[in-house]
């Protein structure tokens, strides 16, 4: 096909130019990065350093205040607290494992706490109103860090010292950190265990033969507590009991003693981010028609039943999306706790950099993992929100 | 009698409402009864005051500090004169009388050196509100390019690494804003746009960013930006950290305009289509006026997210804000008094981000958002 009329120079035909951009544009950024790899390598070899991944696999030698990790125990691999035996990759990995335990408590209690200030906000009580929006107003409006560092030096550095710590309702709060009721198993658990772990896995087998065959909805909790209940009767007795904790001396017995660099971690994480999911929860509800109350009203129901039944189911709907990037910033936030010595990921690599030398390796690594971290969590997101939007909704 | 009908009516009506009140009430003794005895009775505010210096202006030399006041006044005395100008406003009566009672408040703890200055600061935006209707409009241009030049000048006379308190992190808040929005706005316009190269581009770089927290990203440019500069030009970490928070910046700051790009509508792209105008003459002239205008407020939110991030780049050991209270801290002579300094950051960062949202409030007023 030949083109008729006038031909249109190359630099005004916006087609044209536009492919010419694009190859300019991306030869440019390959230039770039060429040239910042190249600087970088020419840099670091002139500061005498190497790039490789290998100190990954040598002994760490220091030791990290709390942490579980993977390890060979002779017989197989296992998770035990961390040990300054280990090697360099067992530490990063407790760190993570300690970002994975502060993020998701956090993003527990901050959903609880969030949903409350939020329907707060909207309480026809003056005082309830009032200070569910100061809460808001004063944390939104403050450093994380500064809260968090708050909590640290302010507030758990200044407890008193265990012997003359308040106890309350079970929780006690002490320089040691925060004792806290906390499940323990008692010795029949021995015998209930395989039980339990059977009703477990007969439960996660029902999910997964789903796409071949579709068993019937009474089957997913018949199956497991069945499995359970055949273990109770086995062992005999209970096997888990509420255990709370207790000052003993020196030391607390039973219940689960957080640590003072958890607990503020924790407290900070959870206080800030309920004040954005607040926000968040506020705006859904009030984005309803107000139809939805009139007729919840006229139906008889009450505030409490209205806000159960009528408006939060639809608000979540629209609470989701928002939802999760909180949770995503809630832990990429959790970075902050380098400033409180809670060891986490990022704590344990700024650790790890000064004892190795090896910073960029590690950034990166680190990097590396808070990216698939985020990925997962929007991923879900994207999972879950397909499966509460409204069927045959344009979305 | 109008009290006791206002709380039956807010507080008291039904009986949920007033189980509510009563717990919320008991809940608010419990937790504030320790907090105000040692508000009131045990805390040692007189370390802020005591500090000041410090916190605002950290290791800058002392017999420099008339550096930043000037740069202060400076700053305000423009702005009055920009707004006095646009608007033809005179200064309220409330703003002569705020600065008369903020300088008897602020006069006690402030060295004698230092009240001609603090004087001048508080009379300077009321000042150029006044002079702002008598300067012509062609010398605005010049007189804001003067100005800006001397911001630049008056500073650098005190070697960045001595910068620190409250100045570096008004600076940094400033330079990281500046430095992000134009990176944000090409960000945008390329994953909006239409060529897939630009748009795999930005795509990739703003969700990378947006993966990972901040701080990582921080640490990286510490690392990363010195290796590549010759080695005996020594770097202050200023800089190095700066450059790394505004690519993260930038990548937020993308997102909020396009989300102003997707919402302006097809009709305006067509219109700009139908007039001729080419793509980039489009966006400069018809899609970008329209898409920041509606998404000002989000852009004040993330430029108040930016002033309180800045905090972080105390874990890199720059001597802000929240690192000069810290060494306050560590004083021996002003040991313990944690919780007063902290206490004392918190409201000056509140101060800052609460003044942001109103200007933005202000703002949205004035342009008119949402109701055209």
């Amino acid at each position: 096909m030949t083109e008729a009329g006038p031909t249109v120079p190359f630099w005004k035909d916006e087609r044209k130019l536009g492919i010419i951009f694009q190859i300019l544009l991306l030869l440019a950024v390959l230039a770039v990065l060429a040239f910042l790899s190249y600087t970088a390598y020419r840099g670091m070899r002139a500061r005498g350093l190497e790039f490789s991944f290998a100190f990954l696999f040598e002994e760490s030698g220091f030791l990290i205040s709390e942490g579980v990790t993977l390890a060979n125990d002779g017989g197989g691999w296992i998770f035990r607290a961390f040990q300054p035996s280990d090697a360099n990759w067992q530490v990063l990995l407790a760190g993570l494992i300690n970002t994975l335990r502060v993020s998701l408590t956090g993003i527990v209690l901050t959903t609880i706490l969030g949903v409350l200030v939020g329907v707060g906000r909207l309480s026809s009580n003056w005082l309830v109103n009032r200070l569910s929006f100061a809460y808001v107003e004063f944390v939104r409006n403050t450093p994380l860090l500064v809260q968090m560092i708050f909590w640290y030096l302010a507030v758990f550095n200044k407890m008193p010292p265990l012997r003359q710590a308040g106890e309350w309702y079970g929780f006690i709060l002490s320089n040691k950190g925060m004792a806290v009721p906390w499940v323990a198993t008692t010795p029949a658990w021995a015998q209930f265990s395989p039980f339990f772990y059977w009703g477990l896995y007969l439960w996660i087998g029902l999910w997964l033969v789903r796409a071949v065959w579709k068993p019937p909805r009474w089957l997913y909790w018949v199956v497991p507590a069945a499995a359970w209940a055949l273990g109770l009767v086995v062992a005999g007795q209970m096997p888990v009991s509420l255990s709370t904790p207790v000052k003993q001396g020196f030391r607390v017995r039973g219940g689960a003693l957080l640590s003072p660099e958890f607990s503020s971690v924790l407290l900070a994480l959870t206080i800030y981010t309920a004040s954005y999911i607040a926000e968040i929860v506020r705006g859904a509800i009030q984005s309803l028609p107000k139809g939805q109350w009139e007729a919840a009203a006229s139906l008889g129901l009450s505030y409490g039943q209205t806000l159960r039944l009528i408006i939060l189911p639809q608000a979540l709907r629209i609470i989701v999306p928002p939802l999760g990037n909180q949770y995503l910033n809630l832990t990429k936030n959790s970075s902050l706790a380098i400033a409180v010595g809670f060891p986490e990921l990022f704590n344990v690599y700024g650790t790890l950099a000064n004892q190795t030398g090896r910073s960029l390796e590690g950034v990166l690594i680190v990097m590396a993992v808070y990216l698939s971290i985020s990925l997962s969590i929007s991923a879900f997101i994207n999972w879950y929100n397909t499966h509460v939007a409204l069927v045959g909704a344009a979305r | 009698m109008k009290a006791i009908n206002w709380a039956r009516e807010n507080l008291f009506n039904g009986v949920f409402n007033s189980v509510l009140t009563l717990v919320t009430l008991a809940f608010l003794y419990v937790s504030t009864k320790g907090i105000l005895h040692w508000a009131f009775y045990e805390a040692k505010w007189s370390v802020v005051p005591d500090n000041m210096r410090l916190l605002m202006v950290g290791p800058f030399p002392p017999e420099e500090v008339w550096r930043v006041w000037a740069m202060l006044v400076l700053t305000l005395l423009v702005a009055g004169l920009l707004y006095g100008n646009s608007t033809r406003v005179r200064p309220p009566l409330w703003m002569w009388a705020g600065a008369l009672v903020l300088y008897a408040l602020i006069w006690p703890a402030v060295f004698p050196s230092t009240r001609f200055w603090l004087a001048l600061a508080l009379l300077a935006l009321p000042a150029g509100m006044l002079l702002g209707p008598l300067v012509p409009r062609r010398f605005l241009t010049p007189l804001a390019a003067v100005a800006l030049i001397l911001l630049f000048v008056l500073p650098s006379a005190v070697n960045p690494n001595q910068w620190g308190g409250f100045f570096l992190t008004v600076l940094i808040t400033v330079g990281v804003s500046l430095m992000a929005f134009p990176f944000g706005l090409l960000l945008a316009l390329g994953r909006t746009g239409k060529l897939p190269v630009f748009r795999t581009l930005s795509v990739l770089y703003i969700e990378l960013i947006r993966g990972v927290p901040l701080v990582t990203v921080l640490f990286l440019s510490w690392i990363m930006v010195p290796l590549f500069v010759p080695e005996q030009w020594r770097l202050p970490d200023l800089i190095s950290v700066s450059i790394g928070f505004s690519m993260f910046a930038a990548a937020y700051l993308a997102e909020y305009v396009r989300g102003g790009i997707q919402g302006v509508p097809k009709g305006q792209y067509e219109a700009a289509w139908a007039l001729g105008l080419s793509g980039s003459q489009s966006a400069r002239f018809i899609i970008l006026p329209q898409a920041i205008r509606s998404v000002i407020p989000a852009l004040i939110g993330q430029e108040i997210a930016i002033f309180k991030d800045t905090s972080l780049v105390y874990i890199l050991g720059l001597f802000d804000l929240l690192y000069m209270a810290l060494t306050v801290t560590k004083n021996p002579k002003y040991l313990g008094t944690d919780r007063e300094v902290l206490l004392f950051v918190m409201f000056v960062y509140f101060v800052g981000a609460a003044l942001m949202s109103y200007a933005s409030r202000r703002l949205e007023r004035a342009m008119g958002l949402g109701t055209r």
